[in-house]
């Protein structure tokens, strides 16, 4: 067990039991370490020191030092080129794609990647059926099976009507499989969007959905939504929103 | 039940580090959530929201898991935000130079004891963890039954395990002036 934690090879239920175990047991915690360390000791002694000298470099460009030094240095170099390359009205790359508002629809829609899904513990809650149904959904998640996700996840909301990830991951499931109207419905459930810690975030993708479905007016209240809650996706929304409303003015 | 913080720390403190930076991959990060979980953790106590102390595992690990799925999500946007690629980043755990800083100490303890060892053990552990293979696979490859392969690994393990103990419990020379 141990080799497989340290070689990632554990799926996501047997990682979280393990987690919690030595987090809990000082013997085990000392086993990892030790069993981590040698694996070290044998991939340095079996000339695997490049594969260290890797890791720095890769370290170092994480450092937050070093990529902020790089965003700025790239700025200056931006600056020092001349201006007349540059009309100071002339919109981002992103935003040049969007000529039409159909484009703008797609690039506002638009979902890159799946939210992540990390298993919560929380202390005191109850394992019951729809808990057990939803971490079997939530491992078929992870893996972007989302077709097969959409059935349990509905099961779970037919069990436990008030489990928020469910209706959250449901809804994005279905915009992951572009059932942008499924996705609309799910998302908008009334207590989803009420005081649930997944508010924010259902917002943001239920405007996605919403502009998916060319329904601009939706998405552009579901964006104010989620400006007004000032969480992380404040700013992305500011920036859809003077897009829209650029393009709109432009109309 | 009286709770000594100070032992607390040195007791759960590695252990969430640990943790979080295998999941983050950032120290700076990880000594953040590590920090913030101790925190909650006492303070639970203080309140006798924990009551058991053998829950406070339990209790940690729900706090620490929560706290990198938060990290996760605002780095999510960060990420959105400045377009920075983190694919490059994707070492394996066991190569992380993070980690080689987190383990140093032990690193060089079970080092001095691997020194220890006869060639054959040496030999052995880099066959497990060099390019790990299932034991099945490995007792195959050396023509030696499963169980003989897995004693003759639990052996060497215990060796080292002994030898750093025998250090770490070795009386230190003072020097008398």
């Amino acid at each position: 067990m141990i080799e497989r934690y340290l070689t990632e090879q554990l799926d996501p239920a047997q990682e979280q039991a393990f987690e919690k175990h030595y987090l809990g047991c000082a013997k085990c915690f000392e086993e990892l370490q030790l069993r981590h360390a040698a694996a070290l000791v044998v991939a340095e002694t079996e000339g695997s020191v490049q594969t260290r000298a890797n890791g720095l470099r890769a370290s170092l460009w994480r450092s937050k030092g070093v990529r902020w030094a790089l965003a700025a240095a790239a700025l200056i170099l931006i600056l020092i080129i001349p201006l007349s390359y540059f009309n100071w009205k002339e919109q981002p790359a992103l935003e040049q794609q969007a000529t039409t508002s159909a484009a703008l629809l797609r690039t506002l829609g638009n979902v890159e990647e799946a939210p992540l899904y990390l298993a919560v513990t929380i202390r005191g809650e109850s394992i019951n059926k729809a808990s057990l149904i939803f971490e079997e959904a939530m491992d078929i998640y992870v893996q972007g099976n989302y077709e097969s996700a959409v059935p349990l996840l509905e099961r779970v909301r037919a069990l436990d009507p008030k489990k928020h990830p469910a209706a959250f991951y449901l809804g994005i499931s279905s915009l992951m499989l572009d059932r942008a109207a499924d996705a609309a419905r799910q998302l908008s459930s009334g207590d989803l969007l009420g005081d649930s810690a997944y508010e924010e975030e259902a917002r943001w993708y239920l405007a996605k959905a919403y502009f998916q479905q060319g329904r601009l007016q939706a998405g552009r209240a579901e964006l104010r939504m989620v400006v007004s809650l000032d969480g992380v996706f404040k700013e992305d929304a500011e920036r859809n929103l003077r897009l829209l409303e650029d393009e709109l003015g432009a109309q | 039940m009286y709770i000594d913080e100070n032992r607390l720390v040195d007791m759960y403190r590695p252990r969430v580090l640990y943790f979080a930076l295998r999941k983050l991959r950032d120290r700076e990060a990880a000594e953040e959530v590590a920090q913030e979980a101790i925190l909650i953790t006492i303070t639970a106590l203080r309140e006798g929201r924990v009551q058991n102390g053998q829950a406070i595992g339990s209790y940690l690990f729900g706090i620490a898991n929560n706290l990198v799925n938060k990290h996760f999500r605002e780095k999510g946007h960060q990420k959105r935000l400045h377009g920075f690629e983190d694919e490059l980043l994707e070492i394996p755990w066991l190569e992380d130079p993070e980690a080689v800083v987190l383990l140093e100490e032990k690193r060089r303890q079970v080092e001095h004891a691997i020194s220890g060892l006869e060639e054959a053990d040496r030999e052995l552990l880099r066959q497990c963890y060099d390019d790990p293979i299932p034991l099945e696979e490995l007792a195959r490859k050396l023509g030696i039954s499963y169980a003989a392969v897995r004693k003759r690994k639990s052996r060497v393990l215990e060796r080292i395990r002994s030898s750093i103990q025998a250090v770490t419990k070795r009386p230190k020379r003072t020097r008398i002036k």
